[in-house]
């Protein structure tokens, strides 16, 4: 678009017109000058009347457009630069670099070897307790005027048909994904590698029960932080969310415990109540463990 | 733990992220604070082994706090921005020497031993990070040198891509070092981005001086317009010249009226630099070489956006209804009518979705809404507005955004339901170019209060200034006020006045005009010689003179042949179309007889001058 088109309305005219009759023409159209040319005075620098300095920058835009620069005849340079090159080489340089063959040192997993396939056993083995029903603890329970429910259950003696882990896939437990490579080979090593499966839980968290179709005996091996860290979705933040959860599993005949990357001080008490959980970390101690399915069994 | 408590109060307002860090956090930060990347297995062995008193829960606070900038398969990075906190408390740490210090030391060997295998580069990064806590820092720049010495000498781009992300993570005493600054240059050229270091110096001609021969050449473009120099992009009917590859590119201005500047050109952009009317101004690259800015044409108008009082008398245009005034000094203001001044800045940048709120068509101030659709490149602008104004009204008209002017609407078309879409071209061309056009090709005419006579005041704009013609002076009685109005018209120079032919009605005030000493009158053509009575000051006739060299021929028309074309000063060529010669000598014969001074020919003069 250039300025043609912008004075197309008076060029127009003034192509049809006598010259005699331009101003007149002109000036129907708005088109006027008038006033003095630039003077001596126009070569003073701006700073009398407009506070800019020469040689200050007064706009710097970005721009995405432009007459290609290639295309743009070149202002001649009136020095070489070949002298300066070769005063500017020299110096010392960095080794080229070279391929490394070293791979970087594994992490110390949060369950350390041997004591931590000893806690995942002792996961495992305690909810073993998870058999029939105990009818001589249920009239215990009874005559000492204890709620019947939840129904006592004797100890398994063998393992669970089924192991599920299920691994919280949420962004706040990446500070833990290389803990669940040591973590499997644990679990692997204490039961049947074919008896476990793997599930994650994703922003659905309940959708695990439907997912590898939880039942009766199932052990869910919740490795989650539970929603504790500040920046957890509000879906995982909730409480609530773990409870249903829990009581999804329950109603299953399942036996879910979480296993959680933080200390029982930051566990949010009503999953505590309604499901066992474990500190994943080196704190972590066989005898605790055990307590804590105690009281899973006395609920 | 008061310093990492003095750390989460500066992390508080600092970081980004509302899930502010807890003190155990923190305090793995500061351990891990000189690590360029902080991997899992790094993070878990700091913990158990430097702050075995934190649970696994640190390790995910801080992986999940605000502290953390990247999280990826490989581990986390520290935030830029509260870098240089934890690294505050790290050196006092360091500065106590005590079990905070002794920690710290623990870390940096684990750091160290498991960074062994990286890059040289991240191992350079992290030592001088350490070597920066401490009191007594080793020369940073010097184990910097090596590093641009192998970009610049043997062109290593992974050198370049390590400097621009290491470096604005480095620490400030690091980054002010002159290597540094220079590395950020030389890399952000080659990455194609700026490398921003918060504590590093201006970008500086003379950093890069040392190694600027060294550099590849790229082009950038040049452009005056008047008092003002454009840099960077290409520009319609510019320059190019190669300059070190750099960002931003650097160079300095100089001229003999002004001091050396240096003027940084980030990449994608135009750069504006005032550098004044005067000529001698030229471009020096980092390397010493110099270019000669051209100088500035004559009517290359300036348009920014400081506002100066418009004043009567300063050149001025009008398009439309908007009165256009560039003042001497290079201001401009925009007038949407002859009497009242409305103050309308120069937008700098207009991109889609900026509201407009003013246009100022023909038949006045136009309430409107709109929305700029698209900024298709620096000089022109899409845009669709709603305006009670008719659609032909709107061309011509500015257009405001933000109360600053945006551009001219050059083309406007209905869009159904009252919306117009528009074309708006930027003020900063189209004026420049309308002002080229108008002073270079245009010419006006004044017809001044003669009474019953005649007194025309032509005038038309050449590159080289402005240029005036009178034609007739009017009668005697009206004599004071022409020359008062030629005299403020023509800024006091005339370059030709033409007295028609002896009459007062039509030359009655020559004298007044000749005698002014608020006039100069270059050149007079007077078309009655030798009558009695008038002052013949100077005589240019267009024809050779039939009596010899010293008689002044008369200016006449022959009756065949093509009419006499004469050229005027500043361009404009004046052709006679009368009056023919037997007219002019039955004039003058009739004036000798009758010895009447001014007495009007019987066969009055018809000349008319053409302007082209």
């Amino acid at each position: 678009m250039s300025a043609a088109v912008w004075y197309g309305d008076a060029l127009r005219v003034m192509s049809h017109l006598p010259r005699q009759q331009w101003p007149e023409a002109l000036a129907v159209l708005g088109y006027t000058l008038t006033g003095p040319s630039p003077t001596a005075a126009d070569a003073e620098p701006r700073g009398a009347s407009g506070g800019v300095r020469r040689g200050q920058t007064l706009a710097t835009r970005r721009t995405e457009s432009s007459t290609p620069l290639a295309e743009l005849p070149l202002l001649a340079r009136a020095s070489s630069t070949a002298a300066v090159a070769a005063a500017a080489s020299g110096g010392t340089f960095l080794p080229p670099e070279e391929p490394s063959a070293r791979q970087p040192a594994p992490i110390l997993a949060l369950y350390d070897e041997p004591a931590g396939r000893g806690l995942v056993a002792a996961i495992l083995r305690a909810l073993h307790s998870s058999g029939s029903p105990d009818v001589a603890a249920l009239v215990r329970r009874v005559a000492r005027g204890v709620p019947a429910a939840p129904l006592p259950r004797r100890a398994r003696l063998r393992l669970p048909a089924r192991i599920v882990v299920a691994v919280d896939t949420a962004d706040t437990m990446r500070a833990y994904d290389d803990d669940l490579r040591a973590l499997f080979e644990a679990i692997e090593l204490t039961v049947d590698a074919e008896s476990v499966v793997r599930v994650a839980i994703t922003d659905a968290v309940a959708d695990i029960v439907e997912a590898v179709e939880i039942g009766l005996g199932d052990v869910v091996l919740l490795v989650t932080d539970l929603g504790i860290p500040r920046s957890a979705s509000p879906e995982r933040a909730s409480i609530r969310t773990w409870i249903t959860l829990a009581e999804a599993l329950i109603d299953r005949g399942a036996q879910p415990i979480a296993l959680v990357p933080y200390p029982p001080l930051r566990w949010p008490q009503p999953v505590v109540d309604v499901m066992p959980v474990a500190q994943w970390d080196r704190t972590a101690d066989v005898a605790t463990i055990r307590r804590t399915h105690e009281r899973g069994r006395g609920r | 733990m008061s310093d990492v408590t003095t750390g989460d109060a500066a992390l508080a307002s600092g970081a980004p992220n509302p899930a502010l860090p807890n003190p155990a956090a923190l305090e793995l930060a500061v351990l891990l604070c000189h690590a360029s990347r902080i991997e899992r297995a790094l993070l878990r062995e700091v913990r158990l082994g430097v702050a075995p008193h934190l649970g696994a829960d640190a390790e995910g606070d801080l992986w999940n706090s605000g502290l953390a900038e990247t999280r990826g398969l490989d581990g986390l990075t520290l935030r830029s921005s509260v870098l240089e906190s934890l690294r505050a408390t790290a050196a006092r740490w360091i500065v106590e020497g005590g079990r905070d210090a002794g920690r710290l030391a623990q870390a940096r060997t684990i750091v160290a031993r498991r960074h062994a295998a990286s890059p040289d580069l991240v191992q350079l990064e992290e030592l001088l990070t350490w070597e920066a806590l401490q009191p007594a820092a080793p020369d940073a720049d010097q184990r910097l040198r090596p590093v641009l010495s192998s970009l610049t000498q043997q062109h290593r781009v992974g050198i370049a891509r390590w400097a621009a992300r290491a470096l604005p993570r480095l620490p400030r005493s690091v980054q002010a070092t002159s290597t540094a600054t220079t590395l950020a240059q030389v890399a952000g050229g080659l990455v194609g981005r700026p490398v921003v270091m918060a504590g590093g110096a201006t970008p500086s001609i003379g950093a890069l001086a040392p190694v600027a021969a060294l550099l590849e050449a790229v082009l950038l473009g040049v452009r005056r317009v008047g008092d003002l120099l454009e840099l960077g992009l290409g520009a319609r009917d510019g320059w190019a010249i190669e300059v070190p590859l750099s960002e931003p590119r650097l160079l300095e201005v100089v001229g003999s009226a002004m001091e050396p500047s240096t003027v940084a050109v980030p990449a994608q952009s135009l750069v504006t630099v005032v550098i004044g009317w005067a000529p001698g101004v030229a471009i020096r690259d980092a390397t010493g070489t110099t270019w000669a800015v051209p100088e500035p044409g004559p009517f290359a108008s300036v348009l920014r956006g400081a506002m100066a009082p418009f004043e009567p008398g300063v050149p001025a245009i009008t398009v439309g209804d908007g009165l256009v005034a560039i003042a001497t000094d290079g201001t401009v203001q925009v007038v949407p009518s002859r009497t009242e001044a409305v103050p309308i800045g120069l937008a700098t940048s207009v991109g889609p979705g900026q509201l407009i709120d003013g246009i100022t068509s023909r038949s006045g101030s136009a309430g409107v809404t709109g929305v700029v659709e698209a900024s298709v490149d620096d000089l022109t602008v899409s845009a669709r507005v709603r305006s009670p104004a008719v659609t032909s009204d709107l061309v011509g008209a500015p257009m405001a955004i933000d109360g600053l002017l945006v551009g001219l609407i050059i083309a406007a078309q209905d869009a159904g339901d009252g919306w117009r879409n528009v074309r708006v071209r930027s003020p900063r061309v189209a004026l420049t170019e309308a002002i080229e056009r108008r002073r270079s090709s245009t010419a006006s005419v004044r017809l001044l209060p003669a009474g019953h006579g005649t007194a025309v005041l032509v005038s038309w704009g050449s590159p080289d200034g402005d240029h005036h013609l009178l034609f007739d002076t009017g009668p005697r009685t009206r004599a004071r006020a022409i020359a008062d109005l030629v005299a403020e018209y023509t800024s006091g120079r005339l370059d030709l006045m033409i007295a028609s032919h002896q009459d007062d009605q039509a030359t009655g005030g020559v004298d007044r005009i000749l005698n002014d000493r608020r006039i100069d009158v270059a050149q007079t053509w007077i078309n009655n010689v030798g009558a009695a009575g008038w002052p013949v000051t100077s005589s240019s006739p267009v024809e050779a003179p039939s009596g010899g060299a010293d008689e002044p021929a008369p200016l006449v028309v022959d009756d065949d042949g093509p009419l006499p074309r004469h050229e005027l000063p500043g361009g404009a060529v004046l052709t006679l179309l009368g009056p023919t010669r037997r007219a002019f000598e039955r004039a003058v014969s009739a004036n000798v007889r009758s010895d009447r001074p001014n007495a009007a020919p019987t066969d009055g003069p018809d000349g008319l001058e053409e302007m082209s």
